[in-house]
């Protein structure tokens, strides 16, 4: 339906002609599936597994141990048996669905023997614990965007789920002046590594650039809540030194892993946003305490220019989407000053009258800044995001 | 993609390794407790307002202190008597005793771990060290099934809750079983 509404529309703009029209148009119905088979056979799956699920949750404790823990080496072996067959097979899809399968086995059977033999330790133990194990089947055995961000959302899961333990460790090295900032910048920095030596494989050359992707928003994203939220929890009088410290080498390895790492054009704009996010948030790290309405505005200020920085470098690479997403953040954060800055309900009135069209403005200029982005050849810098 | 014997042999290596690791876990898990001496001891849960935390009940170990030690350190628990009151084995505290060391006189066995005084605010309390999670608790899993009934049981008769705890000749001790008034909470 959707190729055959998109195929009349460009023959009505005369981009193609109606033979070419009528040829696509029987293609797409000669590969057409019927979507209802897979729907009812996929519910019918579904409820089984969930059947199975709950009778064996209803007599959880009756099961004897030794079955539990033969059942979960069974169904681990038999699935690392499946990847090692499909991986053999050239089965791409098996393959990768059988990894993630044996992933998520892995968790449940160190969680299994946890519970049955009463382990004591905290739950990131755990999690260090599966990803050591599996990560070197996945990196050998499974290249999808889709198995490369399970993995990343993995990683982050664990980093933050041992955020006391980490806390501690910065605290035992005098780095707590930015905690917050580091315990969020670190990961995304780690990910722009791991994804650069993911890259010298060519076989995972497509996920290297999905996770290099990932880890860009992820740092992007990072910056953004750091410069843009007020931190303050009951003051904080330590120096931020440290951490800034800990975060450029941290800059620097994230930047030299993309300068030496695998050929990818986007090369420069790439150093540019991981410059441009450690400038943010290393002034982040002196507003975040700032209180008052002096450090509202100056919070605003750094989230809007790191924005405008990010526009300006995706709209010389002619990154679309991160050009369009960099004027409505600003725009955004621009209304959002107006709510902040302004109080009483005539105030808050006049401000939204302002802050609305300051957006429409925007959108406006942003919309044409796009359009001239869209006409624009694409260059060879401007194929990551 | 081409595949040479070293990418086989990697393959294969990596997809043997969380399947061993499992298989090893469970087999030290085994190994520590096989041959060990087996005591009941009673647990209460640390907070009675909020005893289940999730899928955890935080409890901490009740002994019976002959006497209760003095003030908060690392050392061994002599269980002088297994067979106590209620599952409540009779206990001293010999402050600085280390793992490998000869059990004092008069001990059945010897714990390694951490052991709060009694001027110390909450009351004495010890803990072996390889399950202490903090605070002279520990986290004893129960199922969700359970839960309910366990909680109300607790709140009713406090001691009806018991470990079997293996202790090793190393001094540490490993949770076989929990057992609710004397009957396993799970086979």
């Amino acid at each position: 339906m959707i190729a055959e509404h998109l195929t009349r529309r460009w023959q009505n703009a005369g981009l193609i002609d109606g033979a070419l029209a009528r040829r696509i148009i029987a293609w797409e119905a000669s590969r057409r599936r019927p979507i209802w088979p897979w729907a009812l056979g996929g519910t019918g799956a579904l409820a089984i597994a969930l059947g199975i699920m709950a009778i064996v949750g209803a007599n959880w404790d009756d099961i004897p141990a030794w079955i539990k823990l033969s059942v979960d080496l069974a169904l681990n072996s038999a699935c690392a048996v499946a990847v090692y067959v499909f991986w053999r097979a050239g089965r791409d899809w098996l393959r990768e669905l059988s990894a993630l399968l044996l992933f998520g086995l892995v968790l449940s059977g160190i969680a299994l023997i946890g519970q049955l033999y009463q382990l004591q330790s905290e739950p990131w133990n755990a999690l260090v614990l599966w990803l050591v194990l599996c990560t070197p089947f996945l990196a050998l055995t499974a290249v999808t965007r889709l198995t490369g961000a399970i993995w990343a959302i993995a990683v982050v899961t664990t980093w933050f789920s041992a955020e006391s333990a980490i806390s501690l460790m910065l605290g035992q090295l005098g780095l707590l002046g930015w905690k917050d900032g580091i315990l969020s910048y670190l990961p995304a920095c780690g990910l722009i590594v791991a994804a650069s030596l993911r890259g010298l494989w060519p076989p995972a050359r497509k996920q290297a650039d999905f996770l290099l992707k990932l880890s860009l928003a992820t740092l992007i994203l990072a910056c953004s809540v750091l410069s843009a939220v007020s931190w303050l929890k009951g003051g904080n009088s330590l120096n931020p030194l440290g951490s800034i410290i800990v975060a450029a080498l941290a800059t620097i390895a994230a930047a030299l892993a993309c300068r030496f790492g695998p050929v990818q054009p986007a090369r420069l704009p790439i150093l540019l946003v991981l410059g441009a996010s450690f400038a943010a948030w290393t002034a982040g790290a002196y507003v975040a305490y700032a209180t008052g309405t002096r450090g509202d505005l100056e919070r605003a200020l750094l989230f809007i220019v790191y924005w405008m920085v990010l526009g300006a470098i995706a709209a010389q690479v002619g990154w679309r989407s991160l050009f369009g997403t960099a004027i409505a953040a600003v725009g955004l954060r621009l209304l959002v000053l107006y709510f902040e800055a302004i109080g009483g309900l005539t105030a808050t009135g006049l401000g939204l009258l302002g802050g609305g069209v300051l957006c429409l403005a925007l959108a406006a200029i942003g919309w044409r800044l796009v359009r001239r982005i869209t006409s624009q050849p694409t260059t060879d810098t401007g194929t990551v995001p | 993609m081409t595949t040479t014997r070293t990418l086989i042999l990697a393959v294969a290596a990596s997809l043997a390794l969380p399947v061993l690791a499992l298989a090893a876990m469970i087999g030290q898990q085994e190994y520590r407790a096989f041959d060990a001496p087996v005591m009941q001891v009673s647990v209460r849960g640390v907070d009675p307002r909020d005893l289940l935390q999730g899928h955890y009940l935080v409890a901490t170990f009740d002994w019976d202190w002959q006497p209760a030690p003095e003030a908060s350190g690392t050392g061994g628990l002599c269980v002088m008597s297994t067979s106590g009151e209620r599952s409540r084995p009779s206990v001293r505290f010999i402050e600085g005793w280390q793992p490998g060391s000869a059990p004092a006189e008069g001990c059945q066995l010897m714990i390694f771990g951490n052991a709060r005084g009694k001027r110390d605010g909450a009351g004495a309390a010890f803990v072996p060290a390889n399950l202490d999670i903090g605070y002279f608790t520990v986290h004893l899993f129960v199922s969700e099934t359970r839960a309910p009934e366990l909680e109300d049981v607790i709140r009713k008769r406090p001691d009806a809750l018991t470990v079997d705890l293996a202790v090793r000749a190393d001094g540490s001790a490993v949770v076989r079983r929990l057992r609710l008034g004397g009957q396993p909470l799970n086979r």
